[in-house]
């Protein structure tokens, strides 16, 4: 075999990576502005090429390095992009409003995470078992990842920190699936790869249309429909 | 080649309307001629499954076997009447000024409709779990630009809810699909692991069962998201009653049934997997859980549209519930009712449609006495109403009929639930009734007057005249299928319910 590294380097990798997505999710919750933000989600997106990357050296198929190089395109590139476009042509100011204020975050998101690991103890092995790497860190910080990205949603008041809960809910189920089973079939990661950045253009859109509409993104303020 | 061509024409059609906009009649023609064209493949298929069974493609991509040719057929037919009954509708907003961009804007919801129905036709012909997954999300990308199409406060308010929460929900579901993927690859190892429907579903019994309940707890909340169920239907009364109201007809129709159908390709690989009733009692919680949440929405709502909405949350539900008693009798039933169903609701909506446009409304309160005033639309909403709450001798009342008479042969849990399910269908029955009848013949409180808008070009026959074809059939449907159904449905409704054997087995254990 003429691999790069072997599996149980790719699963150190991994479980590194893995910590410091969920890392980088804990300093999304406390950042103040929009800016930011973004650019956290494009780090977010680095790791988790690496992490893919980490997994497509263990063979050196096609395939799994495709499904990299898609990862790092929509993940680092594109999706950051678009919402830093987007943000740009928004007549507002640039402040993520949060409705807990920090100091109330920080003790929340951490506890989170406490829930994450908490929750996946029993079925820890997913991760280290025959056929996923052995990153211990790896399902309990998917997890994590992706509560912090709902908690970044419902205590957000900024349409596009919404965006930004979403992709790093899609973030946190890619890692999973990194590490769990090398990722998904390379057709479908090819796919969702397009709904993700689809759907975060066309939220951008959205996000966009309610700025010219009502001077304002917050979203609190879109509540005319009930009943 | 079939299936292929069933994916080529909506897409070509759709790029057509876009890159043509200039031409209104054009894109109008292409509009109803690729309508047709797709109805007409598509029903070519189910044909074939009918007579030969199980299709697939030369790629292996496509695997369309009788459940996804019952979709197909639903899909095809609601989307055919939908693109007939939008020529008209969008005409009288282009002419009262609603559609932004004016024909720029006609040609991108053309566009928007055939990716929406390409989409849906997707998701119910790909073989692949994580490329149904892939399919039902673009579903909600392409229907969310249709519910946000007048760019209203309002409309931009719908589709941001719905846009969010139902990807949200379905990125729950990637997560069933991912522990789905696991427990294949720990069983098959991965190399032989696969996520096409075809090969896990005949051999499902590998699985590991907690892994696949676990896995269908994600799938059902998340597909569910979009399904419409209580609680997670709250995306939804929104969508539909700020969508055009072809939109409205397709969404409520065919789309929230997209949802169930991939709940339901789950359901039949996970009840095989435990052995157990686990994912049936959960569509049966679940369903008897949106009926009733629906029932105080429908008694006390205000907005025709809306109204409509609460009664899909109603229906799907009842269909969850079908399913989840399941068996022969229970998987017919919920086929017929999701079909009866589809054609009376999206009836419904367009009937709505044409009214709330007639008089620039959707208030209840402000349409009382409308058959004084617009006699067809008054006749054919008192048509719809009463169908749709099941009265007798229209469709729904013979699968309603037919979904409680298969609870009382069931489990425990689905008898439990068809007695629950008959109380809180009486609620509804007389709630819709008493808001169906105050539209049809209540006193107006202000003499309801149509609305004209400035360069309002006024009705033509010809306009009418489609409206009228597009709707006289499904009315037509909703007649025959009370009396009877006619044998080739049955036959393709008992493959279904062999697609579905594992819950069979189960639901008879």
């Amino acid at each position: 075999m003429n691999d790069l590294i072997s599996t149980g380097q790719a699963g150190t990798l991994i479980n590194a990576m893995a910590l410091g997505l969920l890392a980088l999710g804990l300093v999304s919750v406390l950042v103040k502005h929009l800016e930011t933000a973004i650019v956290l989600l494009a780090g977010q997106g680095l790791l988790l090429g690496a992490a893919s990357g980490a997994a497509a050296a263990t063979d050196m198929a096609w395939r799994p390095w495709a499904a990299f190089a898609v990862a790092v395109a929509v993940k680092v590139v594109a999706i950051p992009l678009i919402l830093w476009f987007a943000l740009s042509r928004l007549p507002v100011h640039h402040d993520v409003e949060s409705v807990l204020p920090i100091k109330l975050a920080f003790p929340v998101a951490v506890a989170i995470i406490a829930v994450a690991y908490w929750v996946v103890e029993p079925i820890r092995q997913v991760s280290t078992g025959p056929h996923g790497f052995d990153a211990p860190n790896a399902l309990p910080a998917a997890l994590g990842l992706l509560m912090l990205g709902l908690f970044m949603m419902a205590s957000r008041k900024r349409a596009l920190t919404q965006v930004i809960g979403l992709v790093t809910m899609e973030n946190a189920i890619f890692l999973a699936a990194v590490a769990a089973t090398h990722g998904l079939p390379l057709a479908v990661e090819f796919g969702i790869a397009m709904d993700v950045l689809t759907g975060v253009a066309l939220m951008a859109l959205v996000t966009h249309e309610i700025g010219q509409r009502l001077a304002t993104t917050d979203i609190a303020r879109l509540r005319s429909l009930r009943g | 080649m079939l299936l292929i061509a069933l994916l080529v024409v909506p897409l070509v059609t759709a790029v057509v309307c876009r890159l043509l906009y200039r031409r209104q009649h054009v894109i109008e023609w292409a509009n109803a001629i690729g309508s047709a064209l797709t109805f007409l493949v598509a029903g070519i298929a189910v044909v074939d499954v009918a007579r030969s069974g199980a299709q697939r493609d030369p790629t292996g991509l496509l695997y369309v076997d009788a459940l996804s040719a019952v979709m197909l057929g639903t899909i095809t037919v609601v989307g055919l009447a939908a693109s007939l009954v939008s020529i008209g509708y969008l005409r009288r907003d282009l002419g009262a000024g609603h559609v932004l961009d004016g024909r720029r804007g006609l040609g991108w919801y053309y566009f928007g409709f055939h990716i929406f129905i390409w989409t849906m036709l997707a998701t119910v012909s790909v073989d692949n779990l994580g490329l149904l997954w892939v399919s039902v999300e673009a579903t909600t990308l392409a229907s969310a630009l249709l519910v946000g199409f007048y760019r209203t406060r309002a409309a931009l308010e719908a589709a941001w809810k719905y846009i969010i929460l139902c990807t949200v929900g379905i990125t729950f579901a990637l997560f069933g699909v991912l522990l789905t993927y696991y427990a294949a690859v720990q069983a098959a190892g991965e190399g032989g692991a696969s996520l096409d429907w075809s090969a896990l579903s005949a051999r499902s019994g590998e699985l590991d069962p907690a892994m696949m309940q676990l896995a269908f707890v994600f799938i059902l909340i998340g597909f569910g998201t979009k399904a419409g169920f209580a609680p997670l239907h709250t995306w939804l009364a929104d969508a539909h009653s700020q969508a055009p109201s072809p939109i409205s007809g397709v969404l409520s129709g065919v789309l929230l049934a997209c949802a169930l159908y991939a709940i339901l390709r789950f359901h039949v690989i996970t009840a095989d997997a435990t052995g157990s009733a686990f994912s049936s009692n959960l569509l049966l919680a679940f369903g008897v859980f949106s009926i009733a949440v629906a029932v105080p929405f429908i008694v006390v709502q205000r907005d025709l549209k809306r109204l409509l909405a609460y009664s899909s949350v109603e229906h799907i539900g009842l269909m969850a519930v079908a399913f989840g008693i399941g068996g022969p009798l229970g998987t017919a039933a919920g086929l017929l009712h999701l079909v009866n169903h589809a054609l009376t609701k999206s009836l419904l909506f367009f009937v709505a449609g044409d009214i709330s446009q007639r008089f620039g409304t959707r208030r209840i309160s402000a349409l009382r006495g409308i058959v004084r005033v617009a006699p067809l639309a008054g006749w054919l909403l008192l048509f719809g109403i009463l169908a749709i709450t099941g009265l007798p001798p229209f469709s729904i009342f013979i699968s309603e009929i037919a979904i409680a008479s298969a609870g009382f042969s069931g489990s425990r849990e689905a008898l439990a639930a068809s007695v629950l399910v008959i109380v809180l269908l009486g609620l509804i029955f007389a709630g819709l009734l008493a808001q169906g009848l105050r539209i049809v013949y209540g006193s107006p409180a202000n003499r309801l007057v149509p609305a004209t808008h400035g360069s309002d070009p006024g009705r033509s026959w010809r306009e009418d005249a489609l409206w009228v074809a597009a709707v006289v059939p499904m009315v037509a449907a909703v007649v025959v299928f009370g009396l009877y159904v006619p044998g080739p449905v049955t036959d393709l409704f008992d493959d279904v319910s062999a697609v579905l054997q594992p819950v069979s087995a189960t639901a008879s254990r």
